[in-house]
């Protein structure tokens, strides 16, 4: 079938799927190890509030700023030497790209880079400045393997399934041999999940070496599809969204991953992007990390309170990677502002002249809250001509304090002060309501 | 340490920290500490930069932001409670601090059972309020100013028979935060250099006296900000004085006069004073953020950014340690300082252009800017104050871009297709601004 040459990589093969071996994993930790870093396992500042005994697994300390690169050098070093001459190509979204470019670069392996057109720019950035040939095709990653492996064919280079190759997973779980070296107590271990080769190697390890301990995965429920494959029991493809999590945005599954992982994962999580953006915002302010939000999806997890049966545990969360540019930090950071309530937006309708207008930000300013924006609308007031409608959007301490604002506002405005956003209107869900993945 | 009496201070006299009489702190006072704080504080990591080959060094980063309250204030905060005598740990303590001494002093007495109370000037942060309440402490809001809130806390000191403790300055405190060195040399036995943040000077003191008695070979640097250069002006004059501070990005470092003991202290001892320019700071927040994926306040990337400024063109070759002493910085300002930091690295660019107001003139110009690659943050468009043809539009640009030479690029196409246009850099330059110019450092 035509179908079967255009997309048959002999390493990936849905008819013959290689489980990931332990003893592959060992052989991978001793070569990696003079060149990796063996990133700290740092107790959360907040083990008391979350009642378990949490740990971060921070990868976002390599080198590329995540675990990929565990992966990538492990398949370059175990390439036969006549390959490395001539050179890889790659379909990548991003962190994997730069993981499979930085150890080209060190291992004198020319490298290409095919890229979908979405990807983040300084992932994109990184790429350039690393030294690679970059192409922009495809608009998801299935387009652009698919272009990598035509163009590998034509130009007779080796084209290298970076999100599922069998080499690139006994890499990933290099690192399951870290956290049980570092935390031996270990009970759970969260890991994010996309086309499933991180929780398929790192289930491989851990459940050879300790079957009790937990393996959960975590999805973004935009996007689940390792998720309704294991539903299916069978590798399945879902439609593209928008993700905060991008990298972890993948419509399919690795097909050596998913044979791996169907028997062994424990459970799978699904998360949404407010508590996404509330995990980056928590690393951030209380653990002082950036951490991208694949990275943080664990963390979510933890916060939205899918997982009260891990409470007084130890809980290793593995924190991806850290690769996030600066308008989704930014976005991320408002975002689980909003959602917290520290950031609040709404609409009053004043008089059109300076005093008025002054009046209203002096009463906004006495209650200690700092306006962040605002902006007036002369044209589109319902009522009388001289009013205007003035949107603001305020920063509060918390909760209630935003909603002391609230009451301030109603009370000095009292027909004309609008408060449509969370947390103020009755879409809000109580925090505590979790949506268990079944 | 039994030769620090510690007396209930009078209002306006604080005996640890009187200027007839300064201190100097020695090394068994540093080495005790450590041992006396060691159950509680987090031994930080310090990690080999991801920078060290673009400035040819070998650059250290002590992650002392990982502590629990996200400073290194927590040693000296640590030591000094211990160290009270036990009727002034029943009766309590008091501090008039804006930020990492307040939280680490709370976490600390709370943990310890000592009662605390904090006095911050109307302007404090709301975050730092809140986690001063969080850790336990009793917060007064009071005073307009630093100096308003002290007095404050002095008074209400002197009142409640409280002990005052003076976040930068007492002899307990600064041994305290001299572990930090005892910490460095122990990880990087072979450092040539260490880029010490100061502010009151309490933890250059500390650092420089436990590193000097150890091995005297080792630089000691203190870098300030050019916003406040208290340290700077007070070796000028040989005696602490008092400077104007202005608003500035590193506001753990805002003190306006250095302690007396830790002057007397560091006078000998350190090598070289550096000053930094504001931007710098920012970008090295950005580095920071971007490269080692740390959330570092500004008081903490001062060492950063004395490196990336070119401050330190001696060092290189070397094996330099830079202490990020603090990451407790409001998202709101990291945002902003995100921003700062991509505009003074040309990542974000700012321009103007006029276009036609016809339909399609501004669509056209966005497919230009994006052909390149560039991504549009923001445009802006005002119609009142063109000079010249009626259907002409004013456009503003916010836009990011990778780097200068793709700005240039930009910068290019742009020249090339309009006739009237204005890149914000040139702009102001043309005005023969100082301040604009960012590669312009005032030492």
């Amino acid at each position: 079938m035509s179908r079967r040459h255009e997309d048959f990589d002999e390493f990936c093969d849905p008819e013959n799927p290689r489980p990931i071996k332990y003893d592959e994993v060992k052989d991978a930790l001793e070569r990696l190890s003079p060149f990796i870093t063996k990133t700290p396992c740092m107790p959360s500042h907040h083990q008391r509030e979350f009642t378990m005994k949490l740990y971060y697994k921070i990868e976002s300390m390599q080198i590329t700023g995540s675990f990929k690169e565990r992966g990538s050098l492990n398949v370059l070093q175990l390439l036969p030497l006549d390959k490395k001459k001539i050179g890889v190509v790659i379909a990548s979204i991003g962190n994997d790209a730069i993981g499979i470019c930085h150890y080209g670069a060190k291992l004198g392996i020319p490298v290409i880079v095919v890229v979908p057109v979405t990807i983040p720019i300084c992932k994109l950035q990184n790429c350039y400045s690393l030294g690679a040939k970059v192409i922009l095709e495809g608009s998801n990653l299935t387009e652009s393997q698919r272009f990598a492996r035509s163009l590998a064919k034509d130009k007779g280079l080796t084209y290298i399934n970076a999100r599922d190759h069998p080499h690139i997973l006994m890499g990933y779980g290099t690192l399951a041999l870290e956290i049980l070296e570092q935390i031996p107590l270990v009970e759970a271990v969260i890991v994010p999940v996309g086309s499933g080769g991180l929780i398929a190697a790192v289930a491989a390890v851990i459940k050879h070496i300790k079957p009790n301990c937990l393996v959960y995965g975590v999805q973004s429920e935009n996007i689940p599809a390792f998720f309704k494959s294991l539903e299916m029991d069978k590798p399945i493809q879902v439609p593209m969204q928008d993700n905060m999590a991008d990298a972890i945005s993948v419509p399919n599954v690795g097909v050596n991953a998913f044979h791996t992982a169907k028997t062994l994962v424990d459970k799978m999580l699904l998360v949404n992007q407010d508590w996404i953006a509330r995990s980056i915002l928590h690393l951030i302010e209380k653990e002082r990390f950036v951490i991208e939000g694949a990275g943080a999806c664990p963390l979510a997890a933890i916060l939205g309170n899918l997982v009260p049966e891990l409470k007084t545990k130890y809980v290793v969360a593995i924190l991806s990677g850290g690769n996030i540019d600066y308008t989704s930090l930014i976005r991320s950071l408002q975002r689980g502002l909003s959602v917290i309530g520290r950031l609040v937006r709404f609409s009053v309708g004043v008089k059109d002249d300076p005093k008025a207008y002054s009046q209203l930000l002096s009463l906004i300013a006495n209650g200690g809250y700092n306006v962040v924006h605002q902006f007036q609308d002369r044209i589109w007031v319902e009522g009388s001509d001289y009013t205007i409608e003035i949107k603001l959007v305020c920063e509060t301490r918390n909760l209630e304090h935003a909603l002391e604002l609230k009451r301030i506002i109603e009370r000095a405005y009292p027909y004309s002060s609008e408060f449509e956003t969370e947390p103020f209107n009755d879409k809000r869900m109580c925090p505590c309501y979790g949506r268990v993945a079944t | 340490m039994e030769r620090y009496k510690c007396e209930p201070s009078t209002i306006e006299f604080d005996p640890m920290c009187d200027k007839e009489n300064p201190q100097r702190i020695s090394f068994e006072d540093v080495s005790a500490a450590a041992f006396r704080i060691q159950s509680e504080i987090i031994k930080t990591p310090c990690v080999k930069s991801h920078m060290s080959s673009i400035f040819g060094m070998d650059i250290y980063l002590k992650n002392d932001f990982l502590q629990h309250t996200g400073s290194f204030k927590e040693r000296g905060a640590r030591n000094a409670l211990i160290l009270l005598p036990e009727e002034a740990k029943t009766r309590g303590v008091i501090s008039a601090s804006l930020g990492n001494h307040s939280q680490a002093l709370s976490y600390h007495a709370h943990k310890l059972n000592i009662p605390t109370t904090v006095v911050m000037p109307n302007v404090a942060p709301i975050m730092k309020i809140q986690k001063c309440q969080s850790y336990g402490a009793n917060v007064i809001v009071h005073g307009h100013d630093m100096k308003e809130a002290k007095y404050h806390a002095m008074s209400l000191a002197k009142e409640k028979n409280l002990t005052y403790i003076n976040g930068y300055d007492h002899p307990h405190i600064m041994a305290g935060q001299g572990t930090v060195g005892l910490e460095i040399l122990e990880q990087v036995p072979d450092v040539d250099a260490v880029l010490v943040p100061v502010g009151g000077g309490g933890l250059l003191a500390g650092v420089a006296t436990a590193i000097k008695h150890l091995k005297s070979r080792v630089l000691i640097y203190g870098v300030e900000t050019e916003k406040c250069p208290s340290m700077k002006e007070a070796m000028s004059h040989e005696e602490p004085v008092s400077v104007d501070i202005k608003s500035t990005l590193a506001d753990g470092l805002a003190v306006p006069t250095v302690g007396y003991n830790a002057f007397r202290t560091i006078k000998s001892i350190v090598d070289k004073m550096i000053t930094v320019n504001e931007d710098w700071l920012a970008r090295a927040i950005l580095r920071l953020v971007e490269q080692e994926k740390y959330v570092v306040e500004g008081g903490g990337a001062v060492g950063v950014a004395a490196i990336i400024a070119g401050l330190v063109p001696e060092l290189c070759g070397k094996k330099v340690v830079c202490i990020l002493s603090g990451g407790n910085i409001d998202t709101t300002i990291l945002g902003r300082c995100l921003e700062r930091g991509l505009a003074a690295e040309k990542r974000l660019v700012k321009f103007k252009v006029t276009v036609s107001d016809r339909p399609g003139g501004i669509a056209e110009l966005c497919k230009l800017i994006s052909s390149i690659g560039v991504s549009i943050k923001d445009i802006m468009q005002e119609r009142a104050w063109v000079q010249g043809d009626i259907f002409s539009v004013r456009v503003k640009v916010v836009c990011e871009t990778r780097g200068p030479e793709h700005m240039d690029e930009l910068r290019n196409k742009i020249s090339n297709s309009y006739r009237e246009w204005d890149f914000a850099g040139e702009f102001v330059g043309r005005r023969g601004s100082v301040d604009s110019l960012l590669d312009d450092i005032s030492h």
